[in-house]
């Protein structure tokens, strides 16, 4: 069996085929980004084909399109297409209430979480976008050489589940894949000062079935696993309404933080096919 | 019998715990199990939520009552129930009588049981118990009851008894009930062996008196079966089966044992409902014939199931002398009659001496030929001194030119006695002399004589003639010489000189011949024949005891018991078998009268202690709890519960005895050849060629994966009318008289199967039968080529091994091959033809031990059995690889060069 990183690039790969290649759809585009392949729909630096022109003097002789000009007396220049490339930032979250699953057959929540994060990751690759992990060592970079590097880099931090407060560049985009099971006011502070500097991204909600639905009876200490403590509680089916409506509060409240900041929210059940998230996320990213 | 619904208790008062249940159920209730353990990474969200009630945690009520069971059973396993127990009839004293004859042998160890367990019940009761077994005690005392012993006493008694290799007397059992007086009312329990005759009624009658007779008797099918001694006068051993007639329909298998106790034949024998009595022929070839020292049937380890057999049974080789290779005018000719004299109790042998002394011979029978040459003189008289007998029938030429290797000097010229120049009349024999091999023979009146040669008056000529003319001159005299001897009739046998040929007396006398030739003195023995060895009560062999007496010459026994057993009488020089059947007559049924109270051998135990049962169950349920538990403080993790399911799974199985079930497997023949090269051989419809041929090439294909790289699967059985043949590389084919020619879509198939590079191995399996005949048959149709015998140039000599020679059971026979070769199919020979049986001599049974054994012998001949086997698979499989070999020597030469 090959290591949890290699495992979930394969099925990431796997997926992303399944899906368009992405390019992040930028409504401003600031003139110093890096080169990529976003067409912009004029002239310029770029692979694709955009348009012949007649050859003004001061053009280089390299730039003459031979085959082009001796079909007729004046000679042409090849133009390409202007392209540029998009910085995004992914985070799953690696606290240790995300490696927590309730039934063996399910996956732990920071693996779902590792698995979108790369196959977007890989999806955005192709489209030639430069992809980074936020707290990784590496800084964001385009070409397919980088999904191993980012599967490693998912995997090397061991999280607090604290956002980590890197320098993030202006018109980039932060991915956000966590359970939220954190005290929302940092998050929102986090978010206020990065919609502030322009930066735009998706907060993706990951939940394990039981903690949607709390399905424990009888007499159950539960114990939590960031040090919270314990709780026994003589009939767990008795807190199942009070629980379902708390957490739907909190739900709440992340939906509306997110939408007051211009970001998007999404939310996935670790029981649910990834493709439907997958889907949705590739839906926000492409601006749709 | 009894009422088995009965229920009572060894220590009824720990009952009384069962009070204390209801107190057991409040506890339980109010100590829940500890809570569940569960992670949760969502807590954030519950801490703070409280329970609008303030429940208290329960106890689940399953596992209250699974608790509640437990104590229940626990304080029932403490109480000791028994089940059953049989109603105790105030203290009445019981009387066991057990049937110890030769009969009860089977299944003795049940019996035994039986009775432990009913002197158990009397011992538990407190009655004291009577022990009558019905066989005569091996000591040579009469019957007799032993007095009424505490049951403890008896227990010791019933370990001590053994059944006896002799049938039971009833009548004397009975005189001994009356002995010993007991005219208290008992209960009756008898043991039978199931068998009856005239004698048990008047011993059931007696039994009754007592008040309740129960018998315990084992099923029809498990009563004692007897196997008879063969008829003397048969080709093959052809014993009788004897069994109770209204039996169930049975298959048994009957085998002839050497003295080391080697398998020689197994022949099963099949009864149909009813049938009571079967013959078995055991077919053998004569040199395994003649070390057959025992028949029993399988399974049946009694005295009656086991036949000793001795010199009597053994068939002799006898040789003819034959120089001139069939007369003309066959009823003139001597030897003509001395065959039909001994067809039957011999196997005959006709040949030049040379070729005769080539094997063993126990009787050699010369007849007037005229001048011996001088190296046939030298080697009949060696032959001789080894042991041989040479009877010599006299004749014009021997009237002429006597040589020395006769008993008596004898006068030149005939003697005529009757005819034209003659005043005396032909004559018959006197009576046969007291003394010599003759004795007790009847001559028969109308034996008539007409010309003899006279022997040379002499001192000893009175001692060495065994037979006179009523005149007193002598007819037939031997002399010893070494440890043989020599024999002449002096006349002839044919009808030249006498009608002795065509008298009954003839057989006789060379039946007396044969026995001398194995150091058996003649006629019925004139000494008392000690003990040698004697069948105990299993079948088995051992030292006679004190009170077996020796037999007394020329008395038939009739009476087998404690003073004749059966067994071995004899000395060094010859030994008398003494079978039980001889004394058993038909075996009939036991019949008793109406009413009869009868319970199975086999049946359940009357009382049935539940204790056992009730621990068993408490430790289930424990583990059932545990279970519950674990589960309950979400500790059981489903693989861990998997293993708890196992283990409560197997101790399940465990109580209730495991049964195993048997896959079977049914992959078609094609599919499963293809899948792996084996070996295969042609199914004959004979299930015992059948079963040899696959045990012979199961036991070559060993020998191959262990000594070659050759690794072969199971062997299969294949029909050639329906199975496809082209994925075995090598066919065997035992060739039994039963093949007739092949239909020609067959024959199409298998000319087919050899025309492209099939290799078939025709085995007549020669048993003295007509092996060429049979293969003459088998072959009309086929494409036999023009056949060669296998020369030491062929590659069969070298594919593997470098062989000379190829037995298999038997050896000599030659083996063929093509002649020559097809370039086209790599000058492989498509068949091979021999006689050798070589699947009789690599047949090895589920241990891996070889199955028959090989004629004449030695592990030797196994060996060479198994090399001709794995240089016949090379051959098969690498066809003419080795050829090149033949050539080393020429390419060789011309490298040098």
């Amino acid at each position: 069996m090959p290591p949890i990183p290699r495992e979930l690039e394969l099925q990431a790969e796997a997926l992303a085929v399944s899906l368009r290649p992405l390019l992040v759809a930028s409504g401003r585009v600031a003139a110093s980004v890096t080169q990529g392949i976003h067409g912009r729909r004029q002239s310029g630096p770029g692979e694709n084909f955009w348009q012949f022109r007649r050859y003004q003097s001061g053009d280089p002789a390299g730039a003459i399109d031979w085959r082009q000009s001796a079909k007729s007396d004046p000679l042409y220049v090849r133009e390409t297409e202007w392209a540029a490339a998009q910085t995004i930032w992914v985070w799953p979250d690696s606290s240790p209430s995300m490696r927590w699953r309730s039934r063996p057959d399910l996956p732990e929540k920071r693996q779902r979480a590792a698995l979108l994060a790369l196959t977007t990751a890989a999806v955005l690759l192709q489209g030639g976008e430069r992809v980074g992990v936020l707290g990784g060592r590496d800084a964001p970079n385009a070409g397919r050489g980088m999904l191993p590097r980012l599967a490693d880099a998912m995997f090397d931090a061991a999280g607090d589940g604290r956002l980590p407060d890197v320098p993030v560049s202006r018109q980039s985009h932060v991915l956000i894949f966590s359970d939220f099971l954190m005290p929302l006011d940092s998050l929102e502070a986090q978010l206020r000062r990065w919609s502030e500097s322009g930066v735009r991204g998706v907060l993706i909600h990951l939940l394990d079935p039981a903690e949607i639905t709390l399905p424990y009876q009888g007499h159950v200490r539960f114990s939590g696993l960031e040090g919270e403590g314990d709780l026994v509680v003589p009939r767990a089916e008795a807190l199942r309404d009070a629980y379902g409506a708390r957490l739907g509060a909190h739900r709440a409240a992340l939906a509306a933080m997110t939408r007051a900041v211009g970001w998007r929210f999404l939310d996935h059940g670790t029981d649910a096919e990834p493709r439907e998230v997958l889907i949705a996320l590739h839906n926000a990213l492409a601006g749709h | 019998m009894g009422s088995l619904s009965t229920l009572s208790f060894v220590t009824p008062w720990a009952l009384a715990a069962l009070g204390g249940l209801p107190v057991l159920w409040w506890l339980l209730r109010a100590t829940p199990p500890a809570p569940k353990r569960q992670s949760f990474p969502a807590l954030r969200l519950l801490i703070g939520l409280s329970t609008a009630e303030r429940s208290v945690a329960r106890t689940p009520w399953w596992l209250l009552l699974l608790r509640l069971a437990l104590a229940a059973t626990v304080i029932a396993a403490a109480a000791h129930p028994i089940l059953g127990a049989f109603p105790t009839p105030g203290n009445a004293p019981l009387l066991l009588v057990v049937d110890n004859g030769w009969a009860a042998a089977k299944l003795w160890p049940q019996r035994r049981a039986t009775l432990d367990r009913l002197a158990g019940e009397a011992a538990r009761n407190g009655q004291p118990v009577m022990l009558l077994p019905t066989a005569p005690p091996a000591d040579g005392a009469p019957i007799s009851a032993s007095r009424l012993l505490p049951a403890g006493e008896v227990q010791a008694m019933i370990q001590a008894l053994e059944p006896h290799p002799w049938p039971t007397d009833r009548e004397a059992a009975a005189k001994a009930l009356d002995e010993a007086s007991q005219t208290t009312s008992m209960r009756v329990v008898w043991l039978t062996d199931g068998l009856g005759d005239e004698r048990t009624d008047a011993f059931v009658a007696r039994l009754n008196h007592f008040g309740g007779l129960e018998v315990i008797k084992a099923s029809e099918g498990g009563t004692a079966k007897l196997l008879t001694p063969p008829r003397l006068d048969a080709k093959d051993l052809t014993p009788r089966v004897r069994r109770v007639a209204s039996a169930p329909p049975a298959m048994m298998r009957v085998r002839g044992v050497d003295e080391a106790g080697r398998t020689l034949a197994v022949e099963t024998v099949g009864f149909a409902a009813g049938e009571g009595d079967k013959e078995i022929a055991l077919p053998m070839p004569t040199e395994l014939r003649n070390r057959a020292v025992r028949l029993e049937i399988e399974d049946e380890a009694t005295a009656g199931g086991v036949v000793l057999l001795d010199d009597r049974w053994r068939r002799r080789p006898v040789g003819l002398v034959d120089e001139s290779g069939g007369g003309a005018s066959p009823l003139l000719d001597d030897l003509f009659y001395a065959d039909r004299a001994l067809s039957s109790m011999a196997e005959l042998r006709r040949g030049k001496v040379r070729d005769l002394l080539q094997r063993d011979l126990s009787l050699a029978i010369l007849p007037d030929l005229g001048n011996l040459g001088e190296e046939d003189a030298r080697a009949l008289k060696a032959w001789v001194e080894q042991g041989g007998v040479l009877l010599r029938l006299a004749g014009p030429n021997l009237a002429r030119n006597p040589d020395d290797l006769l008993p008596v000097r004898l006068r030149g010229g005939g003697r005529m006695l009757g005819g034209a120049m003659s005043w005396t009349r032909p004559m018959t024999l006197a009576p046969m002399p007291e003394v010599g091999p003759f004795s007790g023979l009847t001559v028969p009146n109308d034996l008539k004589i007409a010309t003899q040669i006279l022997a040379e008056p002499g001192p000893d000529l009175n001692d060495r003639t065994w037979a006179r003319l009523e005149d007193g001159t002598p007819l037939v005299t031997g002399a010893p010489l070494g440890r043989g001897w020599l024999v002449l009739i002096h006349t002839t046998v044919g009808p030249g000189w006498s009608n002795l040929g065509m008298s009954g007396l003839f057989p006789q006398m060379l039946q007396r011949l044969l026995d001398l030739s194995h150091g058996v003195s003649g006629g019925a023995a004139d000494h008392p024949l000690a003990p040698v060895e004697v069948l105990n009560g299993f079948g088995q062999l051992e030292m006679p005891g004190g009170v077996v007496e020796a037999l007394l010459p020329k008395v038939a026994v009739t009476a087998i018991g404690p003073h004749h057993p059966p067994g071995y009488y004899g000395n060094e020089s010859g030994r008398v078998a003494i079978n039980l059947a001889s004394a058993v007559g038909p075996l009939m049924p036991l019949v008793l009268p109406v009413g009869t109270a009868v319970t199975s051998l086999g049946a359940r135990p009357v009382a049935r202690d539940l204790q056992p049962a009730l621990l068993a169950a408490v430790l289930g349920l424990l583990l059932l709890d545990l279970v519950a538990v674990l589960g309950l403080r979400g500790l059981l993790r489903p693989r861990r519960a998997h293993i708890l399911l196992a283990a409560i799974g197997v101790f399940g199985m465990a109580m209730s005895g495991g049964r195993d079930a048997s896959a079977g497997t049914g992959i078609d023949i094609d599919l499963q050849a293809a899948l792996q090269t084996r070996l295969a051989y042609v199914l004959t419809g004979d299930a015992r060629v059948d079963d040899s041929s696959r045990a012979g090439l199961l036991g070559l294909s060993q020998v191959l994966e262990r000594r070659t790289t050759a690794s072969l699967g199971e062997p299969v059985g294949v029909d050639v009318a329906r199975d496809p043949l082209m994925v075995f590389p090598l066919l065997y084919w035992p060739v039994t008289g039963a093949q007739g020619p092949l239909p020609s879509a067959v024959r199409e198939k298998v000319n087919d199967f050899m025309r492209h590079g099939g290799l078939i191995l025709f085995d007549t399996q020669d048993r003295g039968d007509d092996g060429p005949e049979k293969m003459r048959r088998l072959a009309e149709g086929l494409d036999i080529p023009p056949l060669a015998v296998v020369t030491e140039e062929h590659v069969l000599t070298r594919s593997f091994y470098l062989l000379r020679e190829w037995p298999g059971r038997s050896e000599g026979a030659p083996v063929y091959v093509q002649d020559g070769g097809d370039p086209a199919n790599d000058n492989v020979s498509p068949l091979i033809i021999g006689a050798n049986d070589w699947a009789g001599a690599w047949a090895v049974d589920r241990r891996g031990d070889p199955m028959y054994a090989v004629v004449p012998g030695g592990e030797q001949q196994r060996e060479m059995a198994y090399r001709f086997g794995v240089n016949l698979v090379m051959y098969a499989l690498t066809g003419s690889y080795k050829a090149d070999q033949v050539h080393l020597p020429a390419i060789l030469e011309r490298l040098k060069r």
